[in-house]
């Protein structure tokens, strides 16, 4: 039984010589999604403390890769790309940074950070993708918001936020630039609805 | 001619004479005196006209100012003469002026007599309707006045005789024999009582110096309470300053553990709080880490795609297969 199990070992490692596994067919590279601005500061600055919650995300944007549609109702991912860390996550420090930038609350610190606040921003990434059906195609970005008052656990404000921006190249690098300029767009939308929601105008 | 000359002083002296005759029926009819003069009625109710005649004076303050012209017994209204006079126009007839019967005792002849009440100082010129002449009020004569107040005084002292009568009742003086009756028996009575009464005074007396006695035994014992009192006030006073400093301590304690109360009351809130953040975010991630590797988990699950690599449809705008 021994003998017989050496000589398969030899045979198989004979054979696999004559086997080539394919190579891959160009190299991974690595996008950062970014929020280039304008920070514009808010009309004026609210009482209490906001804690940004983490953006919830489907399980198709919880992976790296960046996002393309060729046809309406299918995804798939970019193989050779991919986001500097999970988008939900990356978005939802980008959303913290330009709140804190336009000091539209006195705080913004992160959900779960050991701080008491008065306010909660809930975010959810409904759909962040290129739609390369027409070259060089679009970026969409779709994220719905709350603004949640945890004295009393009640529902302030919701909306839904709608970022879209031409891609300059039919690839994953114009596709990733095209996608932070989205990005962009609802940022600058949030960080203007927040604070008129939170003074109860944006109902 | 000398019978010519006869005629002539007999015819101028004839003329003369019927002169003089008409200057003295002139002055005999007293047209001479009579001056312009005004026209008044009266109507007199309440007053006799007896002794009045057309012609009888009309005085103001004494003094004929006119005469009566006329009068008439009025016959719609029983009582009632209406009386013309003629007043002197210099003489002052103002508003309010009154006319009332005068009459001389002696010979009866009567006069009217007006007065001016001053009231106003506008003269009498009003004609009311239904009249040619102003009417002059009838006044109230001081004889009239005179008999009015004999008349209630006559009234007056029947009124008290009828009073007095009723009191002095038969009725009344056997209420009055009653009572002097009961008098003279309370009067005995008490006379029969003295002695009682002498008894009594001196039990009385007695009595009051018992009660003197007993006054100033219980003086005795009020004082000897009173200093008891002052005692036991005294230890009260202690007692209740101990109290107020127990309940002062208490009320700090009290203070002290509702100020560490709600600290506590505070931590706890802020601790739940912290809690119920980090349980969120321990469970959103726990959420995500389980999405991811059901992901991974269907990515393992094709080995051929992980030995050769995505197939050709899968590939990405500008993405090539070696």
């Amino acid at each position: 039984m021994t003998r017989r199990a050496i000589l398969y070992l030899l045979a198989g490692l004979i054979m696999s010589g004559c086997v080539r596994l394919p190579s891959p067919g160009q190299p991974v590279t690595y996008h950062v999604l970014t929020d280039p601005g304008p920070i514009v500061p808010a009309p004026r600055t609210l009482a209490g403390t906001l804690l940004v919650r983490e953006m919830d995300a489907p399980g198709l944007y919880q992976a790296s890769n960046p996002v393309f549609s060729r046809s309406p109702g299918t995804r798939t991912y970019y193989q050779f790309a991919r986001w500097s860390e999970p988008p939900a996550k990356r978005l939802t420090w980008l959303i913290r940074q330009r709140l804190e930038a336009a000091r539209a609350f006195e705080v913004v610190s992160p959900l779960g950070g050991g701080v008491r606040g008065d306010y909660q921003l809930n975010t959810r990434l409904v759909d962040f993708y290129h739609d390369a059906s027409m070259p060089p195609g679009v970026a969409l970005l779709i994220v719905e918001a709350e603004l949640v008052r945890r004295s009393d656990a009640r529902l302030i404000a919701r909306r839904m936020f709608v970022g879209q921006a031409p891609a300059a190249t039919h690839d994953a690098q114009g596709a990733t630039d095209a996608m932070g300029r989205a990005a962009n767009q609802v940022i600058d939308d949030l960080a203007l609805w927040l604070p008129q929601a939170a003074a109860g105008e944006g109902r | 001619m000398e019978s010519e000359a006869r005629y002539v002083w007999v015819g101028a002296t004839v003329v003369v004479l019927l002169l003089i005759l008409a200057g003295g029926l002139y002055w005999l009819s007293g047209a001479a005196d009579r001056l312009p003069t005004k026209r008044f009625v009266v109507y007199f109710q309440k007053q006799s006209l007896e002794g009045l005649q057309i012609g009888s004076p009309v005085r103001m303050q004494g003094i004929r100012v006119g005469r009566v012209a006329d009068y008439t017994i009025l016959p719609d209204q029983p009582g009632t003469v209406r009386v013309v006079l003629e007043v002197d126009r210099r003489t002052p007839v103002l508003e309010g002026i009154q006319a009332v019967i005068a009459r001389n005792l002696l010979t009866g002849l009567a006069a009217v007599d007006l007065t001016n009440t001053g009231q106003s100082r506008v003269p009498l010129m009003r004609v009311p309707a239904g009249e040619t002449d102003p009417v002059i009020e009838e006044g109230v004569a001081d004889l009239s006045r005179v008999a009015e107040l004999v008349e209630d005084l006559g009234r007056t002292g029947h009124e008290s005789l009828k009073r007095l009568n009723s009191v002095l009742s038969d009725e009344n003086q056997r209420a009055l024999a009653g009572t002097l009756h009961n008098l003279n028996a309370l009067s005995g009575a008490l006379h029969a009582s003295v002695p009682e009464l002498n008894a009594t005074l001196a039990a009385s007396r007695q009595a009051a110096q018992t009660l003197q006695a007993s006054g100033e035994s219980f003086t005795s014992v009020v004082r000897d309470s009173g200093e008891r009192l002052a005692r036991v006030t005294d230890a009260a006073t202690r007692t209740l300053a101990e109290a107020d400093t127990t309940l002062q301590a208490t009320r700090a304690s009290l203070t002290r553990m509702e100020r560490e109360l709600t600290g506590i009351a505070v931590s706890l809130r802020l601790t739940a709080d912290l809690a119920a953040q980090e349980v969120e975010a321990t469970g959103q991630s726990l959420r995500q880490a389980s999405e991811a590797l059901q992901a991974a988990g269907r990515g393992l699950a094709d080995p051929v795609r992980i030995l050769y690599g995505p197939l050709r449809e899968e590939l990405g705008p500008g993405e090539v297969r070696p």
